[in-house]
């Protein structure tokens, strides 16, 4: 039995207890980081589980397609003008920002040969992601609305929502194609090929995953920020139907509406719900959307 | 220190008279300098490599093998500050750093393939067409028969040939670096260069590399960068040994291995330095 005897010393000299600590902070850290993974998956589960649970018995498919009614307006009816007016925004506003943030992070990443440059540039665009969205709406106001005439209107807040998705956008284009391998550049341009085939055929759709998920996070921002369309585009009532030079319903404000001049809670509920349930879909299908050009992206 | 390329000349021609076959010298590289800023990397480096010849660029690491791979179809210039400050490289008597000279043409004409091979993010046949979708040289050929063509010559056709249209992303990495060496081939080029082209692979991919490597140069030349001394041995004809930026010494593979005429030459291959 020399063998045991050794082994037993052994552990004798490093000291039972202090094994015993290390595996009970290993336990507790374990335990510690658990926890705050957890709170990760309740928080987000929790917020939109309370949606549900306050705003399921007001939506229906006429709250949807309505228009707001009843006395004070909005006590009844939908939010179709809203879900309409946010769309639009939304859709305008990304189909602005997104060729020029594209251009712009492809430039940054691909082309600008001095570093000084990029590196000025890059913190410029930082700074504009750091803006307040409150001092974006007040831009536009000042700017869009008045100097330029262009009045509350569509167009307006659709311009100040491009504004806001830009920095995202443009800082997601240039990180996921900064994150893009040199050796596929490489490659690429030792077959002869320009930087523009190149970018178009391989850069970009290497970079497709991290370009997709900037989209989701900057319309997910603009959708759902009621300050900058506050002054520019919204308007606390509409019947629906869009047009450029006229003001639109958002989801955003008439949430804030209802709510700020108690209104009905259940119809901010029901707004809240609509607006996220739209955010969920539209994630989700920007997610299929990364797979589906994902099974060529790997 | 450095050698005079007609030395070299005379000492090649005279070792490839027992190789069979014409022996035309397309790469001619005359005092050749390269700076990253400012830096000096090559220094008067002069070389040659005949057609259809095997030639091996051995010597330690840092002694500017890739560079100077890297100067021969103009993808120097892609690293920003790298700059040829002396001298030039003649590829079949036209200069590649004259006035002029288009480097994205040249890198068509003569292709590289890289240390680490990657798929693009396409199918296997959009990978091989790669290079040919853009240059348009299809020469009458259809896309099938290019592909075909490319991937036998590479050595990859029996094991794709029922799943081309899948993505290139599911090959092995040896059968990636095949897929690269039929990427380049699909250009149609003129002269194939190869950085140290197994240094990634698992003992029978590279067996299968060099295979094709010795298969290749009955078509073109081959120059190919190596850390691995026997495999120079094995699959060249011509060695250039690089030392510091400089080209020491540059004869038939065999007698470079055999008797080397440089001393530092002789140490490195003798395993005496690193």
């Amino acid at each position: 039995m020399p063998n045991t005897i050794a082994l037993s010393t052994v552990t004798n000299v490093t000291g039972k207890r202090a094994y015993r600590l290390s595996v009970l902070r290993d336990r507790l850290w374990r335990a510690a980081l658990w926890t705050c993974g957890l709170i990760g998956f309740l928080l987000p589960v929790s917020i939109i589980g309370y949606l549900i649970f306050e705003g399921i018995h007001c939506v229906s498919w006429q709250f949807l397609v309505d228009y707001p009614r009843g006395t004070p307006l909005g006590s009844q009816g939908g939010v179709w003008p809203a879900v309409e007016g946010s769309l639009a925004l939304a859709s305008i506003g990304l189909l602005v920002s997104f060729p020029l943030a594209l251009g712009g992070g492809i430039y940054l990443s691909e082309y600008g040969r001095s570093q000084q440059f990029n590196k000025t540039v890059r913190f410029l665009v930082e700074c504009l992601a750091a803006v307040p969205s409150i001092i974006y709406g007040l831009f536009g106001y000042a700017f869009l609305v008045v100097f330029l005439n262009f009045g509350i209107s569509l167009i307006a807040g659709a311009l100040v929502l491009a504004l806001i998705m830009f920095p995202i956008l443009l800082i997601a284009v240039q990180e996921s194609l900064r994150a893009v391998d040199d050796v596929y550049r490489e490659m690429g341009l030792s077959l002869g090929v320009t930087r523009v085939y190149l970018i178009r055929r391989v850069l970009l759709r290497k970079a497709w995953p991290g370009i997709v998920a900037g989209v989701v996070l900057a319309v997910g921002h603009a959708v759902g920020s009621a300050a900058p369309v506050l002054f520019t585009a919204s308007i606390y009532f509409s019947k629906g139907g869009l047009r450029l030079d006229r003001p639109v319903m958002t989801l955003p404000t008439h949430l804030y509406h209802l709510v700020s001049e108690a209104i009905s809670f259940d119809q901010a509920f029901g707004t809240a719900l609509v607006l996220i349930a739209g955010l969920l879909i539209f994630n989700m299908s920007a997610m299929l959307l990364r797979r589906l050009g994902g099974g060529l992206t790997r | 220190m450095t050698f005079q390329l007609e030395t070299t000349y005379s000492r090649v021609l005279e070792g490839v008279r027992q190789v069979p076959g014409p022996a035309v010298s397309t790469f001619d590289i005359h005092d050749l300098s390269v700076a990253f800023n400012g830096r000096s990397v090559l220094r008067k480096v002069n070389a040659i490599a005949l057609d259809r010849h095997v030639l091996a660029i051995i010597g330690p690491s840092g002694s500017g093998k890739s560079t100077l791979l890297r100067t021969m179809n103009r993808t120097l210039e892609l690293t920003p500050d790298a700059r040829v400050t002396s001298g030039d490289v003649l590829f079949k008597g036209e200069r590649l750093y004259g006035n002029g000279t288009d480097a994205r043409l040249v890198r068509k004409r003569i292709c590289m393939v890289h240390q680490k091979p990657v798929a693009f993010p396409m199918s296997i046949a959009e990978n091989v067409l790669f290079g040919v979708r853009f240059h348009k040289n299809w020469n009458g050929r259809r896309k099938d028969e290019i592909i075909q063509n490319c991937l036998e010559n590479a050595g990859l056709w029996d094991e794709v040939k029922d799943r081309v249209s899948e993505p290139a992303s599911r090959l092995s990495v040896g059968q990636l670096q095949r897929l690269c060496i039929a990427r380049a081939l699909a250009n149609d080029p003129e002269a194939l260069l190869m950085d140290e082209p197994c240094s990634a692979l698992d003992p029978v991919s590279t067996a299968r590399v060099e295979e094709l490597i010795v298969a290749l140069k009955r078509q073109l030349p081959v120059v190919i960068v190596t850390h691995n001394l026997a495999q120079a041995r094995r699959i060249s004809d011509q060695s250039l040994f690089l030392y510091d930026g400089q080209s020491l010494e540059q004869d038939v593979t065999e007698r470079i291995f055999t008797d080397p005429r440089n001393g530092r030459v002789h140490d490195f291959i003798t395993g005496k330095v690193g």
